[in-house]
């Protein structure tokens, strides 16, 4: 799997890097960070510039590539932002040591997603946010069976496009505190948190 | 309320409140009536196009289909960095799969439109996607701001 996303950085800032649709959604959803915050995956960093500046901040990715790439934009953050190589679904992180947990399109390419959301809640202090930038399946059959479509072939580059994340958050213990729209009922703005 | 990022620009709370947000609305908006309307016109010439090679008909459909699914994510992989990956594969995959088979349908009926009803027809079905995209959009704010209202 690191190697498919080695493969993909090379063309990932191309579709996804310019921020100019998702940016400001993006940011209003960050702006929630408190505390340590774990941010899983940074990618090539992209969304590092809509992170809210002076913050302490564990940026986590597979890729040794996307990671290269995440360097340059690390930076430029005005805060404390550290790069780490992990898998989500195996942090090495102790039990309750991050007030914030974050995520931009992430678990779509997450090979076991209830599992890699149990290893985020476990790192997740009681008490502490969830804040979640995810595309999900569209509970609009045309759209659903559009997404259903796409799968079949993005699945071969480690992306499943017809998920349903949000019930995954709520079956990995989380609470759902607020869901925003940001394209239709497929790209959303999640809000969580671990009960206290 | 607004709120600093790292590089230090100042975004809105929420994507759907404030002047700024209205004109992001409207300029993407447009971006997406004309990107549809674009794959809508496209996508169905190549299956008229198709049409007037004279093969036989189920492999012109089948050739067409994929043709025009072809021609669409290209479109789509070419507007993403401007109107978003998502934002634009999806209802234009929607466009480029049902558009070009209102020409199969037309032909199946004894009926052989010319390069500007197959253009118009195509432009049409883009503009009727970025309708039902707006719609569908707007009752999902509306559903989800019932469900959580704002913190």
């Amino acid at each position: 799997m690191p190697g498919v996303w080695d493969l993909r950085a090379r063309l990932y800032d191309i579709c996804e890097g310019s921020g100019l649709r998702r940016g400001p959604p993006k940011a209003a959803l960050f702006r929630h960070m408190k505390g340590r915050v774990l941010f899983a995956a940074i990618g090539t960093g992209a969304d590092i510039a809509h992170f809210p500046p002076g913050h302490e901040i564990v940026a986590v990715d597979i890729s040794k590539e996307m990671l290269r790439r995440a360097e340059a934009r690390r930076a430029g953050y005005a805060g404390n932002l550290r790069l780490v190589e992990a898998d989500l679904m195996r942090l090495e992180f102790p039990d309750a040591s991050f007030d914030t947990v974050a995520t931009s399109c992430t678990f779509c390419s997450v090979p076991d997603p209830l599992r890699g959301l149990r290893e985020l809640y476990r790192v997740l202090r009681p008490g502490g946010q969830l804040l979640m930038f995810e595309h999900v399946r569209s509970h609009m059959p045309i759209f659903g069976f559009t997404l259903d479509l796409m799968t079949l072939w993005s699945r071969l580059f480690g992306t499943e496009m017809n998920r349903d994340t949000v019930g995954s958050v709520l079956k990995a213990g989380f609470r759902v505190e607020q869901i925003d729209s940001v394209f239709l009922d497929i790209i959303l703005a999640i809000q969580g948190s671990k009960n206290g | 309320m607004s709120a600093a990022t790292a590089h230090g620009r100042e975004v809105r709370s929420r994507p759907s409140s404030g002047a700024l947000s209205r004109w992001r609305t409207l300029l993407f908006g447009t971006g997406d009536l004309l990107f549809l309307v674009a794959v809508g016109m496209v996508a169905t010439l190549v299956m008229h196009g198709l049409h007037q090679l004279g093969w036989n008909f189920a492999v012109t459909c089948l050739v067409g289909m994929v043709a025009s699914m072809l021609v669409q994510m290209l479109m789509a992989f070419c507007a993403a960095p401007l109107l978003g990956s998502i934002e634009t594969m999806i209802p234009s995959m929607v466009v480029g799969m049902v558009s070009p088979m209102s020409v199969c349908t037309l032909h199946l009926f004894g009926r052989e439109p010319d390069c500007m009803v197959a253009l118009g027809g195509g432009a049409l079905f883009g503009a009727a996607m970025f309708v039902f995209v707006e719609v569908f959009g707007a009752i999902v704010r509306r559903s989800l701001r019932q469900q959580y209202p704002t913190l």
